[in-house]
């Protein structure tokens, strides 16, 4: 049986297993922590992303050559994890309306680069204990946003792209994406000051 | 004296810790099994179910011919695979939309099943040749109303684009619910 992939830069051709196993292998890590970030949880950021691969597999007659393949596969676990959130709330947070109630932008906030000076020591200086306590915190901020905020926080900071491009994606202005980026950036920081995270935070003395 | 961390780089850092903590990669052949469609894993009981769909469309062929409703269009044939048992139904056609090779699908189930089943497998069989065409989730929506959103193919695409809802549709429907999907 021959299969077929596309991978950026390269011609579309039958790969056999071994292949296929390579490429699985070269694109899992990644993949792998963007589903995390998407799911907040180990199990089932290990089934998205297998269940990406599936999807993958099942369409690859449709996969076009000199694509950007991770792109690909982000797009394609964001919209499966958005497709299961969905299916889970119906009405809730990804709703049409929560969607419409951010459109406006809102002002007075344009400082997109937070700094959390007062409340977060150096990464680096960090225990391997207080590592996790930090890797728990973030994760904890992430689950307080709306699904729509944690994808574009996500898709901005970690996949690099622009509010034009995530704006084309949900069809919205690249002005309103950038005022959820602030959104959600505004909500984490008010996560970290909360007084009980920040404690939980080790101070450096 | 702490230093000034961005959030941006405590996304990055925590991205960075999910990837060291990934577990190992799946096995290209567990995936490309599991990637198989149903109806290669079970040809006998695809066979059966596309036999039984030719059957309702002899039957109930006149019922075929007008629509159900101004606002719906024509019936589409479906046979449900549900707990080991086969139902022979229609369901009529709400939305129907191609966008940038995205479909999107809404339908009232005539059947009335209880409990409401939350999921089918919705499987897409052409009307000419009986054959698959694609396959993918659809989920309850509200009462008897289901909705599909699917990325099809440019070549389905392009045959598809441009269909009414008040068309005919150019396939009927295998619905399999969840109990039915593991047991072929």
């Amino acid at each position: 049986m021959q299969w077929y992939y596309a991978d950026a830069g390269r011609q579309v051709g039958p790969v056999e297993e071994a292949a296929l196993d390579e490429l699985v292998e070269r694109h899992w890590k990644p993949l792998f922590a963007r589903c995390h970030m998407l799911t907040l949880n180990h199990e089932k950021a290990k089934d998205l992303a297998q269940d990406v691969w599936r999807r993958v597999l099942r369409a690859r007659q449709s996969l076009k050559p000199g694509g950007n393949f991770p792109a690909y596969l982000a797009t394609i676990a964001t919209n499966l994890w958005r497709d299961a959130h969905r299916a889970a709330t119906r009405a809730g947070p990804m709703a049409d309306s929560r969607i419409e109630s951010l459109d406006s932008v809102r002002s007075g906030d344009e400082d997109s680069a937070v700094t959390l000076s007062d409340v977060l020591p150096d990464l680096k200086a960090l225990r391997a204990e207080d590592q996790k306590l930090l890797a728990l915190d973030i994760d904890h901020a992430l689950e307080r946003l709306s699904p729509l905020l944690r994808d574009v926080v996500v898709s901005r900071f970690i996949a690099g792209e622009s509010c034009a491009e995530i704006g084309k994606r949900y069809r919205r202005t690249e002005q309103t994406v950038s005022g959820w980026v602030r959104q959600a950036l505004r909500e984490m920081k008010d996560y970290f000051v909360e007084p009980a995270h920040a404690s939980s935070v080790p101070n450096e003395s | 004296m702490k230093d000034d961390i961005p959030i941006e780089l405590l996304l990055r850092w925590r991205f960075a810790r999910a990837e060291s903590e990934a577990p190992p990669a799946p096995r290209a052949a567990r995936l490309i099994a599991e990637a198989r469609p149903w109806w290669e894993t079970w040809p006998e009981r695809f066979q059966s179910l596309v036999e039984r769909l030719g059957r309702v469309q002899i039957a109930y062929g006149h019922a075929m011919t007008e629509p159900s409703n101004p606002r719906t269009g024509y019936p589409v044939t479906a046979v449900i695979d549900h707990d080991g048992q086969e139902l022979e139904t229609f369901v009529s056609v709400l939305y129907f939309a191609i966008r940038e090779r995205r479909f999107c699908f809404r339908f009232h189930l005539t059947a009335a099943l209880r409990p409401p089943v939350e999921s089918f497998e919705t499987t897409f069989i052409s009307k000419d040749g009986f054959s698959p065409l694609l396959s993918g989730q659809a989920t309850r929506s509200v009462d008897n109303e289901y909705r599909v959103d699917l990325q099809v193919s440019d070549e389905l695409a392009r045959k598809w684009d441009g269909l009414k809802v008040t068309d005919h549709m150019p396939f009927r429907l295998i619905l399999r619910s969840g109990s039915s999907i593991n047991d072929g």
